[in-house]
């Protein structure tokens, strides 16, 4: 005991010498975050568990929640992502443009707004999914904001005037931002979009400060631009070996290499580490590119001051279905097959369920979390990689040739919107789509700021099943196995919370707040809130009240595509689809809705 | 009480049992309804809101409030942009379903807006905004 008190100490005595101005903010954020009537950062906490240890609204009362106040953030098109709560101030942001209000928690009066200037024309043509922007961070008295136009600005949390700001990548490449920043000591991480633009994905850290990039990380190319030590850099706990990524590539492909880190950064103060995943390679069209094409779709556990990787992990090597790898990583400490383990969970959109060690990176369980999952029948634990199902294999198939049937569909058995973990039930909540697909891949040629996707899709619900689109699920990480799946008309894109009062909430697409049982599943409480949810669920404390919040805002009113000229817009894909001015009917937009228990 | 309140009376009883057996739709979405519907032809005008109410008195006469919540997310949805979208967009339930409540839709608006003319009132766009 006394010598592993001794290397505490040590090391604790360690990090204090060699990053002296490095722990302030680090400290105020750890300290901050234990706070359960705040809500700091997108997760909740470090561990994105989405856990609220309050506990005023419980199982028992839920019913009874009523609406306190709304707040219509002006702005059209889909609101992900959930508000931050520090002290008396509520932060909520905005699809494109990406406005940004401090809100008075006393009276809900408007403290300040930030409404930056983006050239619509430049940035949205190259943003493949909807303009949505998935949140703010908050650090060193600093809201951070990571604008569409790449450009990541901080705003002095006060004032909202800018502090500094920082350009990331350039529209004009197809690079975007949708992704919520996460401050980790001195630091703002940060990553960059445009997997259907041929853009090669990286993570960034820019100094708190001064936003001087401190260091950046490539998901595909040479060693020495990956931030990998060919060494000490481990896949499946053995090093991955000089030239990694580029011996999986043909030739230059790697360049529009794709693995954009548009999802959720996680970090554990104890190992130093930051996790997050890749996207989907470039392009669609998996003959275009013969090779595992490392690290697209993989999990990367990077050390936080350095940048350099410790392990990696690839979900699926030679993507053939684009399911991109960057959902949301949950770190839980939890028992498996009689063992203490520190834990990294992942719902991948290819359909498994992952359990790693976050430590060494050791592959522990890999299940499918929607048994209609059939484009690789289990993971092989001995290499990690999937075993294919021949007939759903896109690049067996080859280029026009129309794949049907596959599960799921290109969107994923689930998509960005984080997941829960409960340490009261030891379970996982998960937001899942129930979708499959027919996928034909063309030949497609590649110009810079131009659509790179080479393959057409058609989606549909899961065959002979329920008939939905969705399921919301709970999940035993520690076993790879459905508990209770609660079947939805659509898919669940909203970001789910667990409270210590035993309730589970989550949005659905019709607009549902819903509020259910942990143990059983059993619905508890819905509102109708004005539009479809795509938001995350959070919740805070303000003046020994508790409270629920939560985005709504997609598809605006029924009559609005007529309205507004919309109607004809039936491209299938993402990178098309031209966009129209809407600002006659910017009252229509994103709401927030905030719920507390009676007076 | 005289015999035409009586029947009057009656009336209103039977018309309000109607009613119950008939909506199974929240105050809330009527309301909603009927204000988005105001926004979108002209503003909050009184021929506005008299044909709104008749429209989703019609709708709902015709399919029940869960028909209704998913037929209306399917059209909304389908103004996404991007991948997402698609399924909104092309799939055959989301086309199907969104035909059978444009036909409802297109007759509640025959049937609600015939005898209403274009609203003329000074200012009726800017009361939405």
């Amino acid at each position: 005991m006394r010598s592993v008190i001794t290397l505490m100490l040590t090391v604790t005595l360690l990090v204090l010498i060699t990053t002296p101005c490095l722990v302030k903010a680090n400290d105020e954020l750890l300290q901050l975050q234990k706070d359960p009537n705040q809500w700091v950062m997108w997760g909740g906490d470090y561990s994105g568990q989405r856990y609220s240890k309050l506990k005023q609204i419980n199982k028992r009362n839920v019913k009874n929640l009523q609406v306190k106040w709304t707040f219509s953030t002006g702005v059209l098109r889909g609101h992900e992502g959930g508000p931050l709560i520090l002290g008396d101030t509520l932060y909520i942001h905005t699809a494109f443009p990406n406005k940004v209000f401090a809100i008075s928690l006393k009276d809900q009066t408007i403290k300040w707004s930030y409404q930056p200037k983006q050239d619509a024309d430049v940035v949205i043509p190259v943003m493949c999914c909807d303009t949505v922007n998935r949140g703010l961070a908050y650090g060193d008295g600093k809201i951070f904001l990571q604008q569409a136009n790449t450009k990541l600005v901080a705003l002095d949390a006060k004032t909202g005037k800018v502090v500094w700001s920082v350009i990331n990548g350039d529209p004009k490449k197809g690079e975007t931002n949708t992704n919520a920043p996460l401050v980790v000591k001195d630091k703002v991480i940060t990553g960059i979009s445009g997997g259907e633009f041929g853009v090669r994905g990286h993570l960034t850290a820019y100094n708190i400060k001064t936003g001087k990039e401190i260091w950046k990380a490539y998901s595909v190319g040479p060693d020495n631009e990956m931030l990998v030590d060919p060494k000490t850099t481990t896949h499946m706990l053995k090093p991955i070996g000089k030239n990694s990524s580029l011996k999986t590539w043909q030739g230059d492909q790697w360049k529009l290499g794709g693995g954009t880190t548009w999802g959720w950064y996680s970090y554990d103060p104890d190992t130093n580490l930051i996790y997050y995943g890749t996207g989907n390679p470039s392009t669609w069209n998996p003959s275009q590119r013969p090779g595992d094409n490392r690290w697209s779709m993989a999990i990367f556990a990077r050390d936080a001051d350095t940048g350099i990787a410790k392990w990696v992990y690839q979900m699926t090597p030679h993507d053939e279905w684009d399911y991109d790898g960057v959902n949301e990583m949950i770190l839980v400490d939890q028992k498996i097959k009689g063992k203490m383990r520190k834990t990294l969970v992942h719902f991948d959109r290819n359909g498994f369920g992952y359990t790693l060690d976050r430590v060494s990176g050791e592959l522990l369980v890999a299940e499918k979390f929607d048994p209609k999952v059939n484009w690789a029948t289990h993971i092989d634990m001995k290499t990690g990689r999937p075993q294919l199902v021949s007939k759903y294999s896109t690049d067996r198939n080859g280029a026009d040739v129309d794949t049907k049937g596959i599960c799921p569909a290109a969107l994923g058995s689930k998509d960005q919107q984080p997941a829960t973990y409960s340490p009261r039930t030891g379970l996982f909540y998960v937001p899942t789509n129930h979708v499959c697909m027919n996928y034909e891949p063309f030949e497609v040629a590649y110009t810079a700021g131009q659509p790179y996707v080479g393959a057409t899709l058609s989606m549909f619900p899961a065959p002979d099943s329920h008939g939905g689109l969705g399921n919301f699920i709970a999940w035993d990480a520690t076993t790879g196995t459905i508990k209770w799946s609660i079947a939805e008309p659509f898919s669940v894109w909203s970001g789910a919370l667990a409270t210590a009062g035993d309730v589970v909430f989550y949005g659905t697409l019709e607009g549902y707040l819903k509020a259910i049982d942990a143990k059983t599943g059993k619905e508890l409480y819905r509102f109708k809130t004005p539009s479809g949810i795509i938001g995350n669920v959070n919740t805070y404390v303000y003046q020994g009240k508790q409270y629920i919040a939560v985005l709504s805002g997609i598809g605006g009113w029924a009559g609005i595509g007529m309205a507004a000229g919309l109607e004809g817009d039936t491209d299938g894909l993402g990178a098309v689809g031209a966009y129209r001015k809407l600002s006659d009917y910017t009252q229509l937009g994103g709401v927030l809705t905030v719920f507390a228990l009676p007076d | 009480m005289n015999k035409p309140s009586l029947i009057i009376l009656f009336l209103i009883y039977l018309f309000g049992t109607v009613q119950v057996q008939s909506h199974d739709y929240p105050t809330i979405e009527r309301v909603k309804f009927v204000h988005e519907c105001m926004a979108l032809h002209g503003g909050q005008i009184y021929e506005n809101m008299y044909s709104c109410s008749c429209m989703i008195d019609h709708i709902a006469n015709n399919m029940n409030f869960d028909q209704y919540i998913k037929a209306d997310a399917y059209q909304r949805m389908r103004n996404m942009r991007g991948e997402r979208g698609g399924l909104f967009r092309s799939s055959k339930t989301a086309r199907d379903i969104r035909a059978q409540f444009n036909q409802i839709k297109s007759n509640a608006q025959g049937l609600c807006f015939r005898a209403i003319t274009k609203p003329t009132v000074q200012g009726a766009k800017s009361a939405i905004n």
